[in-house]
């Protein structure tokens, strides 16, 4: 089990869905989702709708979301020489560019490096600057006529991904934000395998969360549910980031989110079960936005219920963040208990 | 082989899969093979028809690369960069530590936690990190220990229509054209060297040119190429696609007129493209074999490449080919060269 749950990170991970052009991953992950369902469906936006049918009729719905798509990078231009120049799709750290490897999703996928003004070329007082996205470029080797044969303006481009199993079960990959909680779902789908759940449970990999947030909200909307659980990262424990803004790693921990996204009676009831069943947490208090699609479902329609796990992630938004597997597992059990818990979704509401 | 060459990790000092790997593979064409103190190799290849000048050509075997300085409490490890490299490319690359190659990452805390005039600023060596998923430094010790070397984790792979991407690319494709070259048979005795620790300060070739007193040396190297964005044509340094280029002086060295003289007349004839390096900053293993001794006749013959020191380097087949192309001829033709002697004068 737990092998597949690495498995289908490793999997998930290596597809490319930058923000916006999700669809051949959306492709792949219902596939995914079909082994447990026939009732798998893609949104107007584009993400990914599972239903887990319940053994009740009228026991409510309730809604589990991850987003599938990813940072990375969109073509602007490319110059006489064949050099692709480009913006970034999502919050990127321009320092981390340099030297990274990315695939152009053009008409076929491009492989390229990124490179920036040589050192020769620059003054002392450039060289002690971060290096900035208008100084760099992507060099796919191809000549102006052979670049333009494959790659158009706005084509999305993601960063090469080369997963590494470093010690202790950690594991470093590109997209892990929030492909891991992508597994998540399926993890979670395959543990209640067999076990009546009178409620509907709606499985929802969603698109655009990078950018607005569209895909999770107008999916929240459609479905209604009475709640909404919501599964993303936060950031992991690292040497230069303080123990205040991170969370623990390699613990078999997970973050439950407390604050005005999230709604107090449904944390109440998760962390009463959570106790119960002696699963650990880190608390993440957030003083407004979570900067998660909880902020969004949590406005969509009448208003949709929200909670926020949360795996710690490290080196969000780079080509090699690191997670230890064993604490996304743990994530998607305290999720999977909470669920058998409870009888009717509306339950978890008073 | 020159895929292998580059996959094969060896910083300076740290050299042996290298040189196992090219002993291999030079032991089919020559039994003359020293292993000198500092690790470097030399083969000579008896000539068919030598007339006793001693000519030697030579690449060097290490690569840029880290080595552990530290392993913290928390299990996460610190580096020293051996050899030039620009630390704003290390964030968020991958490492292979020690010499069982454990996977690590150069850690940088996340875009979301840094401050607006943090992201502005050049994160420094010391400041950065490797996480191999230790969960502390006895966790850690049981795969590293401190004075471990770390390599680039980088794969061979082709880019675009005419160009390969590799780390190490400077100078295993000088190694490459070696272990290339020692399969033709040439008149003259040919000493085949591959040396260590030249990005460290050409300190194998000085070791090495101080006891083989050669007349003549040809070094193969990789150099600079920029033709890139924001660079104009006098500052590219090389040009890829234009051949291989042969050095005026640099930093370290003054490359003979009449060598090179005669390296570019035997280019013109044989129809191999070849290019003149536009740059005189840097140094290689010339730096120390040009002056050992009572002195040698030496020129570089540089393979251009773009992000050279970098786990992306790029070079052009179509110069690869012109670059082995060239230095075969230039032995082939060797006993022709009439290096100068002291002239006593009266």
């Amino acid at each position: 089990m737990k092998v597949k749950f690495k498995n289908d990170i490793v999997t998930l991970s290596n597809l490319s869905a930058v923000s916006g052009d999700e669809r051949n991953a959306a492709t792949v992950i219902s596939e995914m989702f079909k082994g447990y369902t026939d009732d798998v469906y893609i949104s107007n936006l584009g993400s990914v709708v599972a239903k887990r049918k319940g053994t009740i009729d009228n026991a409510g719905s309730v809604m589990i979301e991850a987003h599938m798509d990813e940072i990375g990078l969109m073509v602007t231009g490319i110059d006489d020489k064949g050099f692709v120049k480009f913006t970034n799709i999502g919050g990127i750290d321009s320092r981390i560019l340099l030297g990274s490897e990315v695939i152009i999703h053009g008409r076929e996928d491009v492989f390229g490096v990124i490179g920036a003004k040589p050192p020769h070329l620059m003054t002392d007082d450039e060289r002690d600057k971060a290096p900035v996205r208008k100084d760099m470029f992507i060099d796919t080797g191809y000549t102006k006529e052979e670049a333009e044969a494959l790659i158009s303006i706005g084509d999305s481009v993601t960063f090469l991904n080369e997963t590494a199993f470093l010690m202790n079960d950690y594991i470093s990959s590109k997209s892990l934000d929030d492909r891991c909680s992508v597994a998540i779902l399926i993890d979670i789908f395959e543990s209640l395998k067999g076990i009546d759940i009178p409620y509907d449970i709606y499985f929802v990999a969603s698109t655009m969360e990078e950018t607005n947030g569209s895909g999770a909200t107008t999916v929240a909307y459609e479905i209604n549910p009475d709640f909404a659980i919501v599964i993303d990262v936060t950031h992991g424990d690292t040497p230069d980031a303080s123990s205040s803004e991170t969370y623990k790693t390699g613990e078999g921990l997970c973050t439950l989110c407390m604050g005005p996204n999230i709604h107090p009676v449904l944390l109440s009831n998760i962390r009463k079960v959570l106790d119960e069943f002696e699963i650990k947490y880190e608390p993440e208090i957030e003083g407004g936005n979570t900067g998660t699609n909880a902020w969004g479902i949590q406005v969509a329609r009448d208003g949709i219920p929200c909670a926020l796990f949360s795996v710690p992630l490290r080196y969000m938004h780079t080509p090699n963040e690191v997670l230890c597997i064993k604490d996304a597992k743990h994530t998607s059990y305290a999720i999977n208990t909470f669920l058998k818990s409870i009888d009717k979704a509306g339950d978890a509401l008073c | 082989m020159l895929e292998t060459l580059c996959s094969l990790h060896g910083v300076s000092g740290n050299e042996h899969k290298v040189r196992d790997f090219v002993i291999q593979n030079i032991s089919p064409y020559t039994d003359n093979i020293t292993v000198d103190s500092m690790g470097n190799v030399i083969a000579v290849k008896k000539g068919t028809n030598p007339t006793g000048k001693k000519v030697m050509v030579c690449a060097h075997m290490d690569e840029v690369g880290f080595i552990i300085s530290e392993i913290c409490d928390n299990g996460f490890l610190k580096f020293k960069t051996v050899g030039g490299i620009d630390h704003r490319i290390l964030l968020s690359k991958k490492v292979l530590v020690g010499k069982d190659n454990i996977p690590g990452v150069i850690g940088v805390k996340a875009v979301h936690l840094q401050s607006k005039e943090s992201r502005k600023s050049v994160i420094k060596e010391k400041d950065m990190y490797i996480d191999i998923g230790a969960k502390d430094k006895d966790d850690a010790m049981k795969k590293v220990s401190l004075g471990d070397y770390a390599s680039f984790d980088s794969v061979y792979r082709k880019l675009g229509s005419t160009k390969i991407k590799a780390k190490a690319l400077d100078d295993r494709i000088g190694c490459y054209a070696l272990l290339e070259a020692i399969k033709e048979e040439y008149d003259e005795d040919i000493v085949f060297s591959f040396s260590v620790q030249e990005e460290v300060g050409l300190r194998g070739a000085r070791v090495l040119s101080h006891r083989e007193k050669a007349d003549v040396c040809i070094v193969l190297e990789g150099t600079n190429a920029a033709d890139v964005p924001f660079s104009s044509d006098h500052t590219t340094v090389t040009n890829q696609g234009e051949g291989p280029s042969l050095s005026i002086m640099d930093g370290a060295s003054v490359s003979n007129k009449n060598l090179n003289g005669f390296i570019m007349k035997l280019a013109k004839e044989n129809h191999i493209p070849y290019q003149i390096k536009k740059s005189h900053a840097g140094g290689n293993d010339a730096g120390a074999i040009a002056y050992s001794a009572s002195g040698c006749e030496t020129s570089v013959i540089s393979l251009p490449l773009r992000y050279i020191h970098s786990p992306v380097s790029v070079g052009d087949v179509r110069d690869i080919q012109s670059y082995l192309k060239l230095i075969k001829c230039v032995l082939k033709n060797i006993s022709e060269y009439q290096p100068r002697r002291k002239e006593v004068l009266k």
